[in-house]
């Protein structure tokens, strides 16, 4: 007895601490990689609290030459901008995903639907979309002379709600669905929409939080629709005052032609760049919980 | 099949389309209205807007305006809207505006930003011939018309002038320490070799490249300096020499001069005054002013000293290396307002650029805002403004240091005390160059547009680093030419 | 029970009494409802997708806009001669392809073996870390990015040039040097992408039911045959989907990556020009309408042909994911 329960021991110490290499190599894969990531991002930060002229002579370090909060008082003279700037960018992100999420799976959906009169035409009629697009100039047109949509924080959700790519692979995903289900529900008197809102949308939680990323992300990091269509301040997402603020900036460290006041430009970039992210980051870290396993629940049905 | 599925799917767009088609009235109504509602504040006054471009809307831009119009209100009935747009976006704004054909009175417009030959060429712009006569006297009498041919495309102007300095006058601006340590004097200079004992010194003494340059890097190449009319700003390689009575376009890039210049380049690179990797702009220009540098080369106009000095911090001492100074149409076109042709007010827009050019009170509100406000007196008969107590160009509502865009800078007030004369020197410069002969000839990019299009493209991906002394005129250049040549047939 | 069992026995004749005239209205019911549900979608491409292709006659007119952009005069394929008239369109269409293939193939494998490796950890307190930090570079814009790019490569203090003269290598003028740029440029995508890439599967790998592994564990299949045999199967779908993702982000590509990255240097655009950057560039900087639009009208059907070889290949790796 006391032989077996040694043996035993010896061979889970034995695995385990084959086990342990193992993990340490993965543990120094992930690090390593880790650090790739990190590393710029606190340079990043040490740049926007070093010294203009010191960065000039040194070059980046990890840590801030001759620290210095400059960038930071020159761009917060008017901090209102930025914290605006994250409004219009989060109210943006938030209603563009939703409701593109919504119109996206809505239209998916129907045309998932094997007994839907219309499915082949309307599936064609989508995927057409795919093939042309008319260009910038008329896209432009469109927008401000027909649709009013100058200055409109619409201007900034409409055009990317209904990609015709992701109706595509929702449509493609829905199908998958197991028909029984569906069909047993309809047994029970359940109409379309709340079969499709109580059992498709729960049933199809990681590709609706795939897409849904991918709606974040792009509207997230939009700027182009910014440049198109506005013009007041007031409605200016965060990366396109980003890009402007910099385009600024070269723009007036480049031309010889002002009158120049020394500015800040490396150290205010980053800063900018901090100010951007931080936020973001930190809500990141905060949400990271829910965020992971958003995308994990429900598992993946192959 | 297909066919018929085609038919479905036009037939259910047709459906939409009407749907949409009714829906859509409200939409483009909200548009005008609210377009409408705003400047209508007093019924007889004229609305003009003023698009241009800025860093950003200053804090203070709405008071400004209302300074201004309490003057154009007045004089001209004019209400005015000024539109600052983003430098970073400018150009890619405008250029969809105008091919949108959306409404707009007074635009900047410039050979290097929302492209003027281009605006032309598109039909963007107003003919202003008449309207410069009869609404603009002051405007049209403040140059000489040999100058307003400069903005003359096929028989019309299209463009207002802004009075600075016309021609280039290349030359050096070297900061006066280093001239001071290593004991060098510019008097005795006149070409940019006889810069070349200081170069060695500051190199050996301060083991630092010399010779600022930037982003793809520089070229010594300077068409005026050698006497060339570079004729299009946008298609790099031709020009003509400025004497040439006999108006022969050539391409430079076979002229002996380029060659001497981009050799010159090259040796320069070689012996380390310029710098093999060069850092992007606003990089370089934050190690000039961390004292990695010791001299420019540049547009050596009167009083550039004091502005070298306000950007990069150091006592600079000038030299003009350009004889003669060459007017042509590009210096001359540099900057310039024009007025759209989808414009409701083309007269009362040349009314507001009259008083942008010729009232001075005008100008100095627009480009260096209210008194008292954004500016104090320091000299009032020298006409020298400084900063009110506690306020900086940092922390100013309202500086957009853009003189040269508003109107006829010889009007604008002087920063600094040792900036007075520098308009009666530079109008002195501007009266005395030689004009090239090609003035007011402009080439009319419309037929040849695709070979431009495709010249420029290997130019920039191709010539870029022989012009900026990277690689042996001899190595490289030929085969470019052949390249060229076949693409310009 | 026995109600059960009753009501059981008498609702199918109701069912199938009304079946008759009930079913045919069921039918039209559902078309209208299912009508319902995709009408927003279909409107909104009508007018966000339709309405602007009218615009495409735009490529072969020369575009006045006094004239309008039906009124005017066509030039037939005129404005196509810049593309076609040197090797431009050729080599756009390349670096395109060449380029998103590399991200896809490189971005697919280095993210599934990351989440195979965190799959490993994943009880481990240090799994979220790997994930938080994994996930920092997608808040850095290009723009930002293409400063460390030159703190790395550039100047004359470029790290890696230091690096190499301390090797007693000749260093390299990376801004000059087109050559190595879809390394660079595709570590770059990599670094940004990865995170997300690693998340998604991870995900994946964790929905997959553990009695699989479990029963593979009994039968004695190593880690290597468990990912091969358990793992890669039941991804497929996954992988597909986020390739295919891929690929549309083809068309509205990573406009930052290869405008701002290789700081729109011309001297690198044999390699780092692909259709989107000089789309754009040739609206802004020809100023020529015409052009622009010949020039997008190119994208398009460069994107239409790869939007047809994308189905075909998934049809051909299980046709249940082809998209048509």
């Amino acid at each position: 007895m006391t032989t077996i329960t040694s043996s035993s021991t010896v061979v889970r110490s034995y695995r385990s601490r084959r086990f342990s290499w193992g993990k340490l190599f993965v543990h120094l894969t992930l690090g390593l990689i880790g650090l790739a990531c990190v590393i710029p991002m606190l340079l990043v930060i040490s740049v926007s609290l070093s010294e203009e002229k010191q960065l000039a002579l040194r070059g980046y370090s990890l840590l801030p030459v001759g620290f210095s909060t400059f960038a930071y008082t020159y761009i917060l003279r008017q901090p209102g901008q930025i914290l605006q700037a994250y409004g219009v960018t989060l109210g943006v992100t938030i209603a563009g995903t939703l409701a593109g999420l919504l119109l996206c799976s809505l239209l998916g959906y129907a045309l998932s639907r094997k007994d839907y009169r219309f499915r082949g035409v309307l599936s064609f009629y989508v995927f057409f979309t795919l093939l042309f697009n008319g260009g910038v100039v008329p896209f432009y047109v469109l927008m401000t002379r027909y649709l009013g949509l100058k200055d409109n924080i619409l201007a900034l959700i409409l055009p990317y709600l209904v990609t015709s790519w992701y109706v595509l692979i929702l449509r493609t995903s829905f199908s998958q669905l197991p028909s029984e289900l569906l069909d047993a529900a309809r047994i029970d008197g359940a109409g379309e929409w709340r079969i499709f809102f109580q059992m498709v949308l729960p049933l199809s939680k990681p590709v609706l939080a795939t897409i849904g990323l991918f709606f974040i992300l792009r509207f997230w990091n939009d700027w182009f629709l910014a440049l198109l269509f506005i013009n007041v301040p007031q409605l200016y997402p965060l990366q396109y005052l980003l890009y402007v603020l910099m385009a600024n900036i070269n723009f007036l460290a480049s031309n010889p032609q002002t009158t120049g006041v020394p500015i800040p430009t490396q150290s205010a970039r980053m800063a900018m760049a901090v100010l951007a992210f931080g936020p973001a980051l930190f809500s990141f870290l905060l949400l990271q919980k829910y965020f992971v396993r958003g995308i994990t629940i429900g598992g993946l049905k192959g | 099949m297909n066919q018929k599925r085609l038919f479905s799917v036009a037939s259910i767009f047709v459906i939409l389309a009407l749907l949409v088609g009714c829906a859509a009235p409200g939409a483009p109504a909200a548009g005008t209205t609210t377009s409408a509602s705003e400047p209508q504040a007093k019924s007889d006054l004229v609305p003009v807007t003023y698009t241009y471009a800025g860093s950003g809307v200053p804090r203070d831009l709405k008071q400004v305006q209302d300074a201004l119009n309490k003057i154009l209100n007045e004089k001209i009935h004019v209400n005015l809207t000024l539109e600052p747009i983003d430098f970073g976006a400018y150009n890619e704004k405008m250029q969809l505006r105008l091919s949108a054909g959306e409404e707009c009175d007074i635009i900047f417009t410039a050979p290097w930003i929302n492209s003027y030959t281009n605006n032309v060429a598109n039909g963007s712009l107003l003919e202003l011939d008449d309207l410069l006569k009869q609404d603009a006297p002051g405007l049209w009498a403040s140059m000489p018309a040999s100058t307003w041919e400069a903005a003359r495309i096929k028989g019309h102007i299209y463009g207002v002038i802004n009075q600075q300095i016309f021609p280039k006058p290349w030359g050096v601006h070297v900061r006066k320490d280093m001239l001071d340590k290593y004991n060098f004097s510019l008097d005795g200079v006149k070409k940019w070799e006889d810069m070349e004992p200081f170069l060695a010194k500051v190199k050996d003494g301060e083991g630092i490249t010399p010779v600022y340059s930037a982003d793809l890097g520089n070229s010594l190449w300077r068409a005026q300096y050698y006497g060339y009319d570079p004729l299009d700003d946008g298609i790099g390689f031709i020009g003509m020499k400025a004497n040439d009575d006999k108006l022969t376009v050539v391409n430079v890039l076979k002229t002996q001069e380029y060659r001497d210049a981009v050799n010159l380049t090259k040796k320069w690179v070689d012996a380390g005054y310029f710098s093999k990797e060069p850092l992007p702009g606003d990089e370089a220009k934050a190690a000039f002013r961390a004292g990695k540098f010791a001299m420019d080369y540049h547009v050596e106009k009167p009083g550039n000293d004091v502005e070298a000095q306000a950007a990069f911090g150091y006592e600079f001492v000038i030299k003009n290396l350009t004889d003669p100074l060459i007017l042509d149409t590009a210096g001359a076109t540099a900057t310039m307002n024009g007025i759209c042709k989808s414009s409701k007010h083309s007269i009362d827009a040349m009314h507001v650029l009259e008083l942008f050019n010729t009232d001075a009170e005008v100008y100095n509100l627009l480009s260096r805002g209210i008194e008292g406000v954004h500016w104090v007196w320091k000299d009032e008969a020298k006409k020298v403004m400084g900063y009110p107590d506690g306020v900086t160009p940092e922390t100013s509502g309202y500086a957009p240091n853009t003189d040269w865009m508003f109107g006829n800078q010889f009007n604008a007030y002087y920063r600094d005390e040792k900036q007075v004369g520098a308009w009666e020197a530079t109008k002195k410069m501007n009266d005395t160059a030689y004009p090239s002969k090609a003035l007011g000839f402009v080439i009319d990019r419309e037929p040849i547009k695709t070979e431009i299009a495709q010249v420029t493209a290997i130019l920039k991906e191709k010539g870029v680093s022989i012009e900026n002394g990277f690689v042996a005129y001899d190595d490289a250049m030929p085969d470019l030419l052949t390249q060229i040549d076949t693409q310009a047939k | 029970m026995a109600t059960t069992s009753q009501s059981a026995v008498l609702r199918p004749p109701t069912t199938k009494k009304r079946a008759g005239w009930l079913g045919s209205q069921r039918d039209f019911q559902s078309t209208v409802t299912f009508t319902l549900m995709a009408l927003p979608g279909v409107i909104m491409l009508l007018v966000f997708a339709y309405l602007p292709m009218i615009g495409l006659v735009i490529a072969f007119k020369n575009y006045k806009f006094e004239q309008g952009m039906l009124g005017s005069a066509w030039v037939g394929l005129d404005n196509f001669r810049f593309l076609f008239g040197t090797d431009q369109a050729w080599r756009i269409t390349r670096n395109t392809l060449l380029m998103n293939s590399l991200f896809i193939t490189t971005g697919t494998i280095v993210s599934l073996g990351i989440a195979l490796l965190m799959n490993e950890i994943y009880t481990s307190a240090m799994s979220k870390f790997y994930q938080t930090m994994l996930f920092f570079p997608h808040f850095i814009s290009w723009v930002i990015v293409s400063y460390f790019v030159f703190g790395f490569l550039g100047g004359e203090g470029g790290l890696v040039n230091k690096m190499l003269i301390s090797l007693s290598l000749e260093p390299i003028a990376w801004y000059r040097s087109p050559q190595y740029w879809p390394a660079v440029l595709t570590a770059a995508n990599l670094w940004n992408g990865m995170g997300f890439g690693s998340i998604v599967y991870l995900a994946g790998i964790l929905g997959i039911d553990p009695t699989y592994f479990e029963a593979a564990k009994i039968d004695g299949a190593s880690k290597w045959q468990q990912i091969r045999y358990i793992t890669l199967p039941l991804l497929l779908p996954l992988v597909i989907i986020l390739v295919l993702l891929g690929i549309g982000r083809i068309f509205n590509a990573d406009f930052g990556l290869f405008y701002f990255v290789p700081r729109n240097n011309p001297q690198l655009y044999s390699t780092t020009d692909v259709i989107d950057t000089f789309v754009y560039r040739s609206l802004v900087q020809l100023g020529d309408i015409g052009m622009a639009a010949a020039a997008g009208f190119y994208q398009s059907v460069v994107g239409f042909l790869l939007v047809v070889l994308a189905n075909w290949t998934v049809r051909r790796v299980n046709s249940d994911y082809s998209l048509f």
